[in-house]
């Protein structure tokens, strides 16, 4: 199988977990009961969002009079959304491929009293639907939950990708240490670790690291002469960046990718001068982002190593066991070089693998962190929208976890088929 | 009332009827009906001696005609009894097998001492959480999966450190304003409200107070206007020993001061419990701001968390494994479809998905299954068992050739199937919305209930006719000799034979459509109050099947290519033998394993869940929730997160080594 | 000729499909069994010889009807077993498999592997069940107290013997034997088929017995058919097939044999190439692609039919070698 062939089979593979997910969220979404179109305007169901209008037949002049008649959101809601009985049709809508919607409906007053829907001629065309991009609207937020989703996925990735960056180095080498020193202290030390590791709640884990690093009375202060701990305590950067001396407007170029480790060396220069003198370099944003995404990075890393740990443990063991690399050995190879060169390289293989997972494991596991180091990211927002009832954006979140997981994964198999053909022969 | 006691009664005559059959058939003709006779001298004592003794008189009654037919009832006597012998002789066997089985295990297990200290933390936490009442120095009084939040207190406690002896100080509201409008200067020094466990009313004990240690007004001052208020407050014991906060003229006649807070040490008995030493009622791991224990609340903890825990990874395992096995027995397009639905739950991260059913589930009061499908169930399960009965019973009369059906035959096939497919159709579109289950406990009258009876009985004997004859056909019976074989084949003396999951699962599904038809419940309520707690359970149940259902799938797929099942397929075996004596008993190595590991991650998942404000409510005895609770005051009430937070990582540890220990007892590669 | 078969195989096909193909799409077959014409007669042995990879045991499988038959039928008594209901096959025809270990549950005592399917058939229970395996287990030599063991505290030989058990108790009247005895040690293999031959005699059963020794095959059985690539290219009784084998492969096989002789016994012969592959064979004689005495125009093009060479001999050759002589030796 030729690469380009593996890719598209891959993508297409993608297509039905995808609307599968669609399916679960649509499915989920029709369990709530109540009026849909009432719950997604909440308390300001009355509000007249919009001016509709109907033809009278004037009584003296005899002709056509048009009276406004106002519309109010819940039946605007009612309109967009539709009056399907069908559940076919209604996931239809929702996932938006039931063509082109048009927007902008007025009403016209019907000989039996009731509010029909028509359009104009020359109406914009709005297309809703998961396809299109609108994922509904927040009543929580006041904003489409496409935008919600935009603006909170980018802090969560952040903190899962750097946490990441941090758990593979460390199971790694733990692990091939532990396989190397097999069935000494060491070893058996750093399997119970391992099971520590996954067994510690990560949430308590978060306090005490914050306990101990970010506060006067954790170790830092007497270790290394800081005041008030190494790390900062909570929050995606220091409070006073989010009000600079310019006003109430963000630092960061809003057309940046999200991820605030990038976007520090974008900031404009006008932007830089108009910060305080603590972060006139790019260099000292980028710092105060790191620092600030230390502490959360370094407690679902712990979390997530333990595992990998154990991955790696069991990876290199087989290998060692392999012939090819007793035939190093007795090439005269030095020790440190066959399991380095020789073992770890095949050992890894099965690891990489995992990384698709482990991206999953780490975004559940930021749900956690983001509460506790205060990040508004897909966790916190999640839970915020789940306190108010507002399930449209939990299913957003949902279906952007699932994306960003499959895609992941798909990355990993490309790459990996890239580099070790003999996959692509599946 | 009369439903109620219908409904008992109905109860009785089911668990009778068994007895009578237990006991009847086991035993000579004479001796049944004489057992019958003497039975009727306890009908005094209860009326289950009456449905007992009328059962045994009639059975003994049926062997004596049948006996009169030239059924040789004594033969049949003796050969059950040669069977029961055998039948115990085998369960006894079947013992001393596992006996030894599980010695082998434990030596493998024993091996690692991980896995023991894994056991014995398990042991320990099981432990606890079961004499938590006992052990406990705080009682909540209140079943804890009630997350409702009586740990309520009306005065203003402190944390106290972990080994202080603050538990034996409380502090005391005194309303002045409230003396002075009884026009008394005296009141009772009492407990913090407790709950009655029966009225569920609040209720104070009165206390012994030893000593007032501090008394401060509302803004914290010891003293006003001039008053020093430890010199206006005093301890005052009455005639019957009964102790009184006394306040004093000069303080009484301050109008301006309204309120003091007295603390004063008590005589803490609640803290005396048999496992401290004398007079060292201490707090060990401290108090929380709302003054209670952190000890006990842990305890508590370890209850609802091991409940959830086991609960969760049982019916995940149950799920899972029907679901899979389905997947991988059947394969084809089942599997297909059942492999995609995974997938799709594999896409969204565990806690992400279970977020987001409990976003859903919030919406949702009470988890209940229309009656018309809590019925439904159990009527299909008995139908089929009745198919595969006849099934088992049919084969040893076939005929080489189906196509020499007899005429008799022939009709009842047609008749057999129309009834059937008419019954379910009758069933469905006509006649259940006539079914009185919608009717209010007023509304229900007896011929409701006669109604739904005849429903449920014809829905029953159509289901049957129309499996029996469609078995028939399958088989190209006789249906006489089918008949014939039914009837020889309950082995009736020897109910020993009886005791499998068959008869048991059986027996239950006829309980539970005795039970509803005498209901008047609209549904079948699975848990009534489907509080946060439960809440989480279903959303973890719901994410956590996939797992199970691939690695069920995995291991029936290997197991299928084994020689021995096509072994069974061999002598005639039928796919629910296959599935449940040959493959699923060897596939149950590796799910015991992830069962166990899962428990851990149930718990640490279920915690994390309460942390975050999903599960269990503010205050409640919840370890997830207790460091969330406490999380405000980390940095100088260290114990209140470090303690809750402990408790749930050597519970999750304790499961996760006792899963590992458990992999290498079932690895293949350590048994012979 | 005069009493008719108790099994007969007309043109029977097996083929597995070999899906491919991100829709799973059926690219080709793999022809286990391609057009086999077989009797077996009431009380005779039966043997199937063939190298592994043949479709020896595809044949069996499908025999017994344990997998679907492509094309082609197999009657049982004149009556064609897919009419037949499942269970009524069984008591009239079992199997003992090749790996012993393997054929049972390992979570099953002796007492259910081998009463297991006296309760599948509802045919006895309790006591008399108890009593109906010892008399099995004692049948084949084995101790009745030994019912409560589990297999893997057997050895092979036990094993086998216990799945004869098996495979006897519902009193079957054709059993078929698919290589019993290749697992086993030379010695244990004596005893079971000793074994058999004994129970064959006191219950006068058929048996198909198939295998890849020819040894074996010899000791046992009345007639032989030869296997080759899903064909039988010969059959005949034993004693013909062995002293005058008419088919080149068969005599290839034949001189495959190992033999302790002091005297100089035929050359080897050594066939070329390897077993073409069952999904794509060869035009014509399937073994043309090996045979050294295949002629180009004839053995490449047409299908050699089973025709007979004497009475109770059939070959599928169109060149079949005479009775007596040897093949000629190419390379």
């Amino acid at each position: 199988m030729k690469l380009h062939e593996f890719i598209a089979r891959r993508v297409i593979l993608l297509i039905p977990v995808m609307i599968g997910v669609s399916i679960l969220t649509f499915s989920l979404l029709s369990l709530v009961p109540g009026d849909a179109a009432a719950s997604a305007c909440g308390d300001k169901c009355g509000v007249i969002v919009d001016i509709g209008w109907y033809e009278v037949e004037n009584e003296t002049t005899g002709e056509l009079e048009i009276v406004d008649v106002p519309i109010s959101a819940v039946e605007s809601n009612r309109m967009r959304m539709g009056t399907e009985e069908n559940i076919v049709e209604k996931y239809m809508k929702y996932i938006g491929v039931d063509g082109p919607y048009l927007g902008n409906e007025y009403l016209i007053l019907q000989s039996n009293n009731e509010l029909k829907p028509v359009h104009e001629v020359g109406d914009l065309i709005e297309r809703t639907g998961l396809v299109d991009g609108y994922w509904g609207d927040s009543t929580l937020f006041h904003r489409p939950v496409a935008e919600v989703v935009k603006d909170v996925a980018p802090v969560t990735l952040e903190m899962s990708f750097l946490a990441l960056a941090i758990a593979y180095p460390l199971g790694i080498s733990l692990g091939i240490l532990s396989a190397v020193w097999q069935d000494q202290i060491f070893d058996q030390l750093s399997r119970l670790m391992a099971i520590a590791f996954v067994s510690l709640p990560i949430f308590w884990l978060a306090i005490l690291f914050q306990k101990l690093f970010a506060t006067k009375i954790g170790i830092c202060d007497d270790l290394f002469g800081t005041s008030g701990g190494c790390f900062p305590i909570f929050g995606r950067h220091d409070p006073s960046l989010a009000f600079p001396s310019t006003g109430y407007v963000n630092y960061y170029p809003s057309e940046g990718t999200g991820f605030h480790l990038i976007d520090s060396w974008f900031v404009s220069s006008e932007t830089l001068d108009g910060l305080g003198s603590d972060y006139d370099t790019r260099w000292e944003l980028f710092k105060d982002t790191l620092m600030h995404l230390m502490l959360p990075c370094l407690t679902l890393g712990i979390a997530s190593a333990g595992g990998l740990l154990r991955y790696m443990r069991a990876s290199l063991l087989e290998v060692l066991r392999e012939d090819y690399v007793r035939t190093a050995r007795a090439k005269g190879l030095s020790g440190s070089r066959v399991i380095l060169v020789h073992a770890c390289r095949n050992a890894l293989v099965p690891i990489v693998t995992l990384l698709g997972f482990s991206i999953g494991g780490a975004i559940g596991g930021a749900v956690l962190t983001e509460t506790i180091f205060a990040f508004t990211g897909m966790g916190r927002v999640a839970i915020e929208a789940i306190q108010y009832d507002d399930q449209i954006v939990v299913m957003g979140i949902t279906l952007i976890t699932s994306i960003i997981f499959l895609l992941a994964n798909l990355i990993v198999d490309i790459s990996y088929a890239i580099v070790d053909p003999r996959v692509r022969l599946e | 009332m009369m439903l109620d006691y219908l409904s008992s009664l109905s109860l009785y005559v089911f668990l009778s009827f068994i007895f009578a059959i237990v006991f009847g058939v086991t035993m000579k003709p004479r001796d049944t009906g004489i057992a019958g006779i003497i039975s009727i001298l306890f009908i005094p004592i209860s009326d289950v001696f009456l449905v007992f003794s009328i059962c045994t008189i009639i059975l003994s009654g049926i062997k004596y005609s049948l006996s009169y037919f030239g059924y040789s009832w004594n033969e049949q006597y003796a050969k059950g009894r040669d069977d029961r012998k055998e039948s115990i002789r085998l369960i006894v066997e079947g013992f001393e097998q596992k006996k030894s089985d599980m010695r082998r295990s434990i030596l493998i297990f024993t091996r690692s001492t991980l896995a023991v200290v894994g056991i014995l933390l398990v042991i320990t936490v099981s432990m606890l959480a079961v004499f938590a009442e006992d052990i406990a120095v705080e009682h909540p009084t209140r079943d804890l999966q009630d997350t409702e939040d009586v740990w309520r207190i009306d005065y203003e406690p402190r944390a106290a450190e972990p080994g202080s002896d603050e538990c034996r100080q409380r502090e005391q509201r005194v309303s002045l304003t409230e003396l002075r409008r009884y026009d008394t200067n005296m009141t009772p020094a009492v407990s913090a409200d407790k709950i009655d466990p029966d009225t569920k009313s609040f209720y104070t004990d009165p206390v012994d107070v030893f000593i007032i240690i501090k008394i401060v007004d509302t803004k914290g001052y010891n003293n006003s206007n001039g008053l020093t208020f430890s010199e206006h407050i005093t301890i005052f014991t009455d005639e019957n020993g009964t102790d009184f906060l006394l306040v004093s003229e000069e303080l009484f006649d301050i109008r301006q001061i309204t309120t003091v807070y007295v603390t004063y040490e008590f005589d803490n008995s609640e803290m005396e419990v048999w496992w401290m030493p004398e007079s060292h009622n201490i707090c060990i791991l401290g108090t929380n701001f709302e003054g209670h224990d952190l000890f006990s609340k842990i305890l508590y903890g370890a209850r609802i968390s091991l409940k959830i825990g086991i609960t969760v990874a049982f019916m995940t395992v149950t799920l899972g494994t029907i679901i899979g096995s389905i997947s991988g027995y059947y394969g084809g397009r089942v599997d297909e479809f059942i492999m995609r639905l995974t997938d799709v739950f594999f896409a969204v991260p565990g806690l992400i998905l279970a977020m987001a059913f409990v976003a859903v589930l919030t919406a949702i009061p009470r988890l209940a299954l229309p009656m018309e499908f809590a019925v439904l169930i159990p009527l299909i399960f008995l139908i089929f068992q009745f198919q595969s009965k006849i099934d088992e019973l049919t084969s040893g009369e076939v005929k080489a050739q189906s196509n020499e059906d007899n005429s008799l035959s022939q009709l009842l096939n047609v008749v057999g199937l129309m009834s059937f497919i008419l019954g379910i159709v009758y069933l469905f579109w006509s006649l259940w919305p006539q079914i009185p289950f919608e009717n209010s406990l007023e509304g229900a009258t007896n011929d409701d209930i006669n109604m739904r009876t005849l429903l449920i009985c014809s829905t029953f004997i159509l289901g049957a006719i129309g499996i029996l004859s469609v078995t028939m056909k399958r088989r190209g019976v006789n249906p006489k000799s089918a008949l014939n074989g039914l009837l020889n084949s309950f082995s009736f003396n020897n109910p020993v034979s009886y005791l499998t999951m068959r008869t048991a699962l059986s027996a239950l599904a006829i309980f539970i459509l005795i039970k509803s038809l005498f209901t008047i419940e609209p549904d079948w309520i699975i848990i009534r109050d489907f509080d946060r707690l439960w809440k989480i359970q279903v959303a973890l149940i719901f994410t956590g099947w996939p797992g199970y259902a691939r690695l069920i799938r995995g291991q029936v797929l290997y197991i299928r290519e084994m020689n021995f099942v096509e072994a069974a397929k061999s002598v005639g075996a039928s796919s629910s033998r296959i599935m449940f004596r040959h493959i699923l008993p060897n596939a149950w190595a590796p799910l015991l394993v992830a069962f166990t590991l899962d428990i851990g991650g149930t718990i640490l998942s279920a915690a994390g869940l309460s942390f975050i404000g999903l599960g269990a409510e503010m205050h409640s005895a919840e370890w997830g929730r207790m460091v969330s609770d406490g999380r405000k005051w980390f940095l100088n009430e260290w114990w209140l997160v470090t303690f809750p937070g402990l408790a749930i990582a050597f519970t999750t540890l304790g499961f996760n080594l006792l899963g590992d220990g458990l992999r290498d007892v079932v690895d293949p590669r350590n048994r012979r | 000729m005069s009493e008719p078969p108790l099994i007969e195989m007309k043109n029977l096909k097996k083929w597995f499909p070999i899906k491919a193909g991100m829709l799973s799409a059926v690219k080709s077959h793999v022809r286990a069994v391609d057009g086999v014409n077989l009797s077996v007669m009431k009380g005779e042995t039966l043997g199937i010889v063939g190298e592994s990879g043949c479709g020896k045991t595809t044949l069996g499988r499908v025999l017994l009807g344990l997998t679907p038959i492509t094309e082609g039928s197999v009657e049982y008594n004149g009556v064609d077993i897919r009419m037949m209901k499942n269970r009524v096959l069984r008591k009239k025809m079992q199997i003992v498999f090749q790996d012993p270990g393997g054929s049972m549950n390992p979570r099953m005592s002796v007492r259910s592997i081998v009463g297991e399917p006296l309760i599948i058939n509802g045919m006895s229970d309790g006591a008399e069940l108890t009593k109906i395996i010892g008399e099995l287990l004692e049948s084949v030599g084995l101790s009745k107290n030994l019912m409560t063991r589990f297999p893997h505290e057997f050895s092979g030989g036990q094993k086998q013997r216990i799945a004869v058990a098996r495979a006897l108790a519902l009193n079957p009247e054709f059993i078929l034997l698919d290589e019993p005895t290749s697992a086993l040690d030379v010695s244990v293999q004596a005893q079971v088929l000793n074994l058999l031959e004994d129970i064959q005699e006191e219950k006068g059963l058929t048996f198909v017995f198939i295998t890849h020794s020819l040894n074996v095959v010899h000791h046992i059985s009345d007639r032989v058919a030869v296997m080759y690539l899903g064909k039988i290219v010969e059959l005949s009784d034993t004693i013909g097939l062995f002293e005058n084998p008419a088919h080149p492969y068969t005599h290839a096989l034949l001189s495959a044999i190992p033999e302790i002789s002091i005297e100089d016994s035929d050359e080897r012969i050594i066939l070329s190439g390897d077993v073409p592959s069952p999904a794509n064979p060869p035009p014509g004689c399937v073994f043309h692609t090996r045979c050294p005495i295949a002629k180009e125009g004839v053995c490449d093009v047409e299908i050699p039919e089973l025709s007979s060479i004497s009475s109770e001999h059939l070959v599928a050759c169109h060149f079949p070698v005479e009775p007596g002589k040897s093949l000629p030796i190419v390379n």
